[in-house]
């Protein structure tokens, strides 16, 4: 359904080029959760925002396919994205207050999207247009009230009316979510949607995601830096780092049986429930700056324990290690 | 440098209670802004951030706070180390009431509890170097030698894993793990014996939380140091604490030892909370509780239980009613909840 193939997104700036996403390949199917988890400034938002063709300036995207459906979203004009965007595919930002505007009633930015995609269409234009449109606007009104109550907003109807302030961080994240359902779309982008919210809303959020995914068969990137969420909640799970996928593979090899030697000090450096307190693994280092990493050999080399001198220079790429696994390092070359 | 040991849930006298919260409250008054001034029924909002909290830390453990957002945790770590005034209640420090400790006698007690911030992007001076951050403690302290404070500084960057040529850099030279790094080594700098540590991994990456978390358990057992350990995530404070306090509302609906509230939770929230938590080990996950609603305000609890909203066990009318008191169930684990009384 979605095939992302060497994606390259170049930030140029006074300190040289960033390479926020470089080289990156990802492919999804239909009805999937793919899981993209990655340390902050990873390049995950980036990912995300280049499926939509919504990279900020001055990024842009240099080189790369991302075919959508067969067709590659990096050759349609601006008004065809226009149209795949919110319609075919729709994205959940990592900020609410990107996609809520705070002067508007919560239920009007929702009815907005449904116009906007032209979701309930009017019925004939004419002398009777100023009818008509009351009659559409009314339609809208209950489309809206049914789409916020199958987020779980309760009250709808007392809601519609509430401004973003007046709702709590979930339900802001509830209205988002009823936005970007509104034109039932193929493909959700979710942008760390529960990283803001605590666990137990966190869990009301993730409840109603997989609910989605299962009535409407609707396929989700899920983009998180919590292993533990993606673990949970994806079919599959791909690990970034420094703007590349360096490992990914359904959900029960990679967390089951990390290869990347960055996965396996992931998890190892989770703090886990268990009986038995031990010390922290942690890694070494700092996370890298973009704008001064090296454009050879493998960017975890000097944080890596298992590297060797080959590292530094290696040219590498996503490796196929077992059936749909792929690892991108040295050891498996 | 030992730490306190645990006899079933009794806990070594000869060390003892360190700290003892009685009765805390921190309200905050909220007054109408100039608009709502004009509506003569608008009066003012009364916030109970911290509503009669009892408490009482050990030497040398790592207490846990935890609770979701807006429940009062960073309001309760900023009273006890008095950055806030308390409304009403005692704080008694190694025998001595502070809570309404003024001059001399409160600056004393500040230099040896001390705050680690929450974030390390906006609790460090963009406009100080590392020096300037640590000059000043240093000198409250009563480090006057320039000599013995650069010697100080020294030691002090090299012991949280910072190398002393970073003396001269500005905080946004630094990533969040170095400038959390910076934060806990401007709280070592006053000697303190009781430090607030406020969620002081969650801004970082994963990758460095196990690095600044190593790194307090460290110094925790080197300086003989008392921590209370705020945080929202829970697989972090399981693993640093000793004992745990679970908060809801303003209020302690859970304490015990570690091991007591993660494995054998009784509170309805508590059971809730640890349901929710995501984990990597499929055989770890437990059967999710979903909460219904969301936590309602502080400016009006629920009347009874605060949690009867959420709650999927509410005994009956009594819940609604009658405010739980924090009840001893078993050794050393108390529980506020009409299910245990
Ligand atoms: N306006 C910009 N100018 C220069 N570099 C930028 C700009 N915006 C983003 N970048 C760089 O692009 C990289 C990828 O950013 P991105 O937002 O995709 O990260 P992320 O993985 O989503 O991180 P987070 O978890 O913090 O959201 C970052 O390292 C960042 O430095
Ligand atoms: N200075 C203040 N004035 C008024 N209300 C305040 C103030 N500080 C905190 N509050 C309110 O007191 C309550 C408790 O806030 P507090 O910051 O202690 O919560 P917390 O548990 O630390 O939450 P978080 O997990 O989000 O940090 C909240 O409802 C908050 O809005
Ligand atoms: S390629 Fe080398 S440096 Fe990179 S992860 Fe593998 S072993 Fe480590
Ligand atoms: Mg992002
Ligand atoms: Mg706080």
């Amino acid at each position: 359904m979605l095939e992302i193939r060497n994606l390259k997104v170049i930030f140029e700036t006074d300190r040289g080029a960033v390479r926020a996403v470089n080289g990156l390949d990802l492919s999804l199917e239909k009805g999937k959760i793919l899981g993209l988890v990655g340390e902050s400034g990873s390049g995950k938002s980036m990912t995300l925002l280049s499926i939509l063709r919504l990279v900020p300036y001055p990024g842009k995207i240099v080189e790369g396919e991302i075919l959508f459906e067969g067709e590659d979203l990096l050759k349609k004009s601006p008004s065809e994205m226009r149209e795949i965007r919110g319609k075919d595919i729709a994205m959940i930002f990592q900020d609410p207050m990107t996609t809520l505007n705070p002067v508007f009633p919560v239920g009007e930015q929702i009815r907005e999207s449904l116009r906007v995609h032209n979701i309930i269409k009017p019925e004939r234009e004419g002398i009777l247009g100023f009818l008509r449109e009351k009659d559409r606007r009314k339609k809208e009104y209950e489309k809206v009230v049914e789409l916020m109550e199958k987020v779980g907003i309760s009250y709808p109807e007392k809601r519609y009316f509430s401004y973003p302030h007046q709702f709590s961080g979930g339900m802001q994240q509830r209205a988002i979510i009823a936005i970007a359902l509104s034109c039932n779309p193929k493909l959700l982008l979710a942008d760390e949607p529960t990283t803001a919210l605590d666990v137990t809303i966190q869990a009301q959020i993730l409840d109603l995601l997989r609910k989605i995914n299962e009535v409407n068969g609707t396929s989700i990137i899920f983009v998180t830096h919590d292993l533990a969420v993606a673990a949970e909640f994806c079919d599959e799970i791909a690990v970034m780092y420094a703007g590349q996928i360096v490992e990914k593979g359904p959900v029960d090899k990679v967390i089951g049986e990390p290869k990347h030697p960055y996965t396996k000090g992931l998890l190892k450096s989770i703090p886990k429930i268990t009986r038995k307190k031990e010390k922290l693994y942690a890694i070494p280092g700092n996370v890298p700056d973009l704008a001064s990493l090296s454009p050879k050999g493998c960017p975890f080399y000097e944080r890596c324990e298992e590297a060797v001198e080959e590292c530094k220079e290696v040219e590498l790429s996503l490796i196929e290690v077992s059936d749909g696994e792929f690892v991108r390092c040295i050891k498996y070359l | 440098m030992h730490k306190v040991p645990l006899k079933d849930g009794v806990l070594d006298m000869e060390n003892g209670t360190f700290i003892q919260i009685k009765n805390l409250k921190k309200y905050f008054i909220e007054e109408p802004d100039l608009l709502t001034r004009v509506v003569p029924k608008k009066k003012k909002r009364v916030v109970k951030a911290v509503d009669d909290i009892n408490l009482e830390i050990n030497k040398g453990e790592t207490m846990g706070l935890v609770g979701e957002s807006g429940c009062g945790k960073t309001t309760l770590g900023l009273t006890i180390v008095r950055l806030y005034e308390p409304t009403d209640g005692k704080i008694i420090f190694e025998g001595e009431d502070i809570a309404e400790a003024r001059g001399e006698k409160l600056k004393e007690y500040r230099k040896r509890a001390q705050i680690i911030f929450q974030n390390p992007y906006s609790s460090l001076n963009p406009r100080k170097t590392v020096r300037d951050i640590l000059t000043v403690p240093l000198i409250a302290v009563g480090v006057k030698n320039p000599h013995v404070r650069e010697e100080r500084i020294e030691y002090l960057l090299e012991r949280v894993g910072l190398n002393h040529r970073h003396m001269d850099s500005y905080p946004h030279q630094f990533s969040g793990g170095q400038r959390q790094r910076i934060g806990i080594a401007r709280a070592l700098a006053m000697n303190p014996q009781f430090i607030v540590a406020d969620e002081p991994v969650s801004a970082l990456d994963v990758s460095i939380q196990a690095q600044i978390i190593n790194l307090l358990e460290e110094l925790k057992e080197e300086l003989n140091l008392t921590y209370l350990f705020i945080s929202h995530d829970l697989s972090v404070v399981y693993h640093v604490s000793d004992r745990v306090a679970v908060m809801y509302l303003g209020k302690i609906m859970e304490l015990g030892k570690t091991e007591d509230i993660f494995f054998n939770p009784v509170h309805p929230y508590t059971k809730a909370l640890l349901s929710a938590i995501p984990s990597v080990d499929k055989r770890k996950r437990r059967k999710r509780i979903i909460l219904e609603g969301t936590v309602p305000s502080p400016v009006n609890p629920p009347k009874g239980c605060r949690f009867h909203t959420r709650c999927f066990m509410k005994k009956g009318k009594i819940c609604e009613e009658v405010e739980p008191q924090l009840k001893e169930i078993e050794n050393g684990h108390f529980v506020a909840c009409h299910l245990y009384s």
